[in-house]
């Protein structure tokens, strides 16, 4: 309890000199706010790439190859139309390749259900989709190959388009119309939500492959080939086999760089701690930097303070404040500043890291680490630096303050 | 109640020595009212803040209630200055910023316990010392005699067994300091033990007893069989104070 009536008094010695506070707390601020941001930078890389593993649905078994040179999901460079399924089967051939589905897919399709309009992704697939993406149905059938020998139109839709087209209706059997040709709905797949990225996973719908090449996309080029393997240890060497395939059939000269993208989950995760490891150096620096700075600055303001209370040391001892009390009261201002400061800093950091990736791309997620790292190294640096201060004060010989 | 054996006190500054005290020997009685009687520079300060624990000699044997001080932690120092000791400066030593009543409850928080009714407490010595309607004023929104008699209160929120007072009313006009003493009196009266450290025979002459002090040494004690009476001489100045300003009137 004595504590308790310690920490009031020390609440009101800061209360009692604002400028010295604030000025405390400033550097605390600063710190604790970068340290913020770097965690929900941190976290947010990691958000991102559990979030577009699970849109790829990539295990360590499965490797990609996109369309278009460059790197994994940044700007593709180049916008080619060479992959095609023949590369497919060639890569089937392949003996760790155990499932190669392949996609055609757009976004931003116009799709029609009586009176009702909407845009979705329209991807084009083979029975194979299904293995690959390890998607399971909630209702009806996925694509069979008959649809796609048949060239059949026939529809699998996702949750979303249920929702907002059948309402309460029964999907199966019914007609949609996709950039005005109808598609008969055969199965609605499993709902799998919000992704971590804020993508909707079930706003999309999959029709047989040669259809989406013929009726709907009148094109023969794929997007993406997806290829499981029999062997994980050996997807690397598996993915590169794959590359030469491409490179030779694409003819592409050895000058020449691929005009498509081989992505691995380590690949990936490569890409994306070196994508953001730059950055976090540099705040990691900023912060630990002004951490240190203002745990310094705390110590120097402290110092002066004890200085110029020194009267008001004098009369606590003469009233019978011990040692330690003062010792106490001296701590707990400054690891309250730092406190106080870490507080606002995490908020501060929060606020930065909730509109950081509106104004650029980096992404980020908020999660507890900050409140708990904020917490922990705020407490610290008052402690550390409040207490060469702190001691001085219980120094001082009460008698001297009198004078 | 306070012994004093051959107190010295010797200031060290670098290599320069500064003796101040030269062996004082001491006794204060319980419910005696002291008046220790110096000019300036004679060591009364010094001696006052070995006797309030606040220093320590550099010989001699000090004994506060038959504990011997010298022997004494700086918990246990810090426990007589909190609960047995009530200091008043001549600066009247408050907390600026910080109204009468959290002054006055200062020694409280350094207290092992914190009475339920302390601020009530606080409250009714204020009033016995005419301050009842001052409680949530600064010290700076008061005058000096209006301070230093919050600076009593805060002295006297402890109970303590006796009030050591440096030159109480040094910086106070002849009315307030005659109030201030009037104060002393009435606890005098009540039973307390009080030290009062002046330069001013007009000041000292209130006290029973006084003792001369001069380059650190006890020179003399005197008894005196009739002590000034602050009230009186109060009334007296008011009343003067009264005819000046009929004369005035006339």
């Amino acid at each position: 309890m004595k504590v308790l009536r310690l920490f009031k008094e020390s609440l009101k010695g800061l209360n009692h000199s604002k400028l010295n506070t604030s000025l405390m707390m400033l550097g605390i601020v600063i710190g604790i706010a970068a340290l913020t941001v770097i965690v929900s930078i941190g976290q947010g890389a990691k958000v991102t790439v559990i979030d577009r593993m699970n849109r790829y649905g990539f295990g360590s078994d499965a490797f990609l190859i996109a369309s278009g040179g460059g790197k994994f999901f940044s700007s593709r460079r180049t916008k080619a139309t060479s992959l095609s399924l023949k590369d497919a089967e060639d890569i089937r051939q392949l003996p760790n390749a155990k499932v190669v589905g392949v996609y055609q897919r757009e976004r931003d399709i116009r799709v029609a259900y009586k009176n009702k309009n909407k845009t979705t992704r329209v991807e084009g697939s083979t029975p194979l989709w299904q293995v690959v993406r390890k998607w399971d149905m909630e209702e009806g059938r996925f694509i069979e190959d008959q649809d796609v020998i048949g060239v059949k139109r026939v529809a699998v839709i996702g949750n979303t388009i249920v929702r907002e087209f059948f309402g309460n209706e029964t999907p199966i059997g019914k007609y949609i119309r996709i950039k005005n040709v109808f598609f008969q709905v055969i199965g609605i797949l499993e709902k799998k939500g919000t992704t971590g990225g804020g993508h909707d996973a079930d706003d999309r719908l999959v029709i047989p492959i040669t259809t989406s090449a013929q009726r709907i996309f009148n094109r023969n080029y794929l997007n993406s080939i997806r290829v499981l393997v029999n062997d994980p240890s050996k997807v690397d060497i598996t993915a590169e086999r794959a590359r030469e395939i491409l490179r030779k059939n694409h003819r592409l000269p050895p000058s020449v760089e691929d005009d498509f993208r081989v992505i691995t989950a380590e690949g990936l995760l490569k890409w994306i701690t070196e994508s953001s490891r730059t950055l976090n150096q540099m705040l990691v620096l900023i912060s630990t930097i002004s951490l240190l700075v203002s745990g310094i600055v705390i110590m120097n303001i402290m110092l002066v303070s004890v200085n110029e209370r020194i009267r008001e040391i004098g009369i606590r001892r003469s009233l019978g404040a011990t040692r330690r009390a003062i010792l106490l009261q001296f701590l707990m201002e400054a690891v309250l500043v730092a406190l106080f400061g870490g507080i606002i800093g995490i908020v501060l950091g929060l606020v930065i890291a909730k509109f950081l990736p509106l104004m650029t791309s980096i992404s980020t997620a908020i999660s507890w680490q900050p409140f708990v790292l904020g917490f922990a190294f705020s407490f610290l640096v008052g402690v550390l630096f409040g207490m060469q201060p702190a001691r001085k004060a219980t120094q001082l010989n009460p008698v001297e303050a009198f004078k | 109640m306070i012994k004093l054996e051959g107190i010295t006190k010797v200031f060290k500054n670098g290599k320069l020595e500064t003796p101040v005290l030269h062996g004082i020997d001491l006794l204060i009685k319980k419910g005696e009212f002291t008046a220790i009687m110096a000019p300036s520079g004679a060591g009364k300060s010094t001696l006052m803040y070995i006797v309030g624990c606040l220093d320590r000699p550099t010989s001699g044997r000090y004994f506060f209630e038959g504990e011997e001080v010298e022997k004494l932690s700086d918990w246990e120092l810090s426990r007589i200055r909190n609960k047995k000791i009530g200091f008043v400066f001549q600066s009247y030593n408050l907390l600026p910023r910080t109204p009468a009543i959290d002054n006055i409850l200062l020694p409280l928080i350094y207290s092992q316990e914190y009475p339920t009714n302390a601020g009530e407490k606080a409250k009714e010595i204020l009033t016995f010392l005419g301050l009842g309607d001052r409680i949530y004023y600064k010290p700076n929104e008061l005058s000096g005699g209006q301070q230093q008699r919050v600076a009593i209160a805060r002295a006297l929120i402890n109970d303590p067994r006796i009030i050591l007072a440096d030159e109480p009313t040094g910086n106070l006009d002849t009315h307030s300091g005659l109030e201030i003493l009037s104060i002393f009196q009435r606890l005098h009266r009540e039973g307390k033990t009080i030290v009062c450290i002046t330069h001013d025979r007009e000041v000292a002459t209130h006290a029973k007893r006084i003792i001369h002090m001069k380059d650190g040494r006890i020179e003399r004690e005197e008894e005196l069989k009739d002590p000034k009476d602050a009230l009186t001489s109060l009334n007296e100045l008011k009343s003067r104070k009264k005819s000046d300003e009929g004369l005035k009137a006339v």
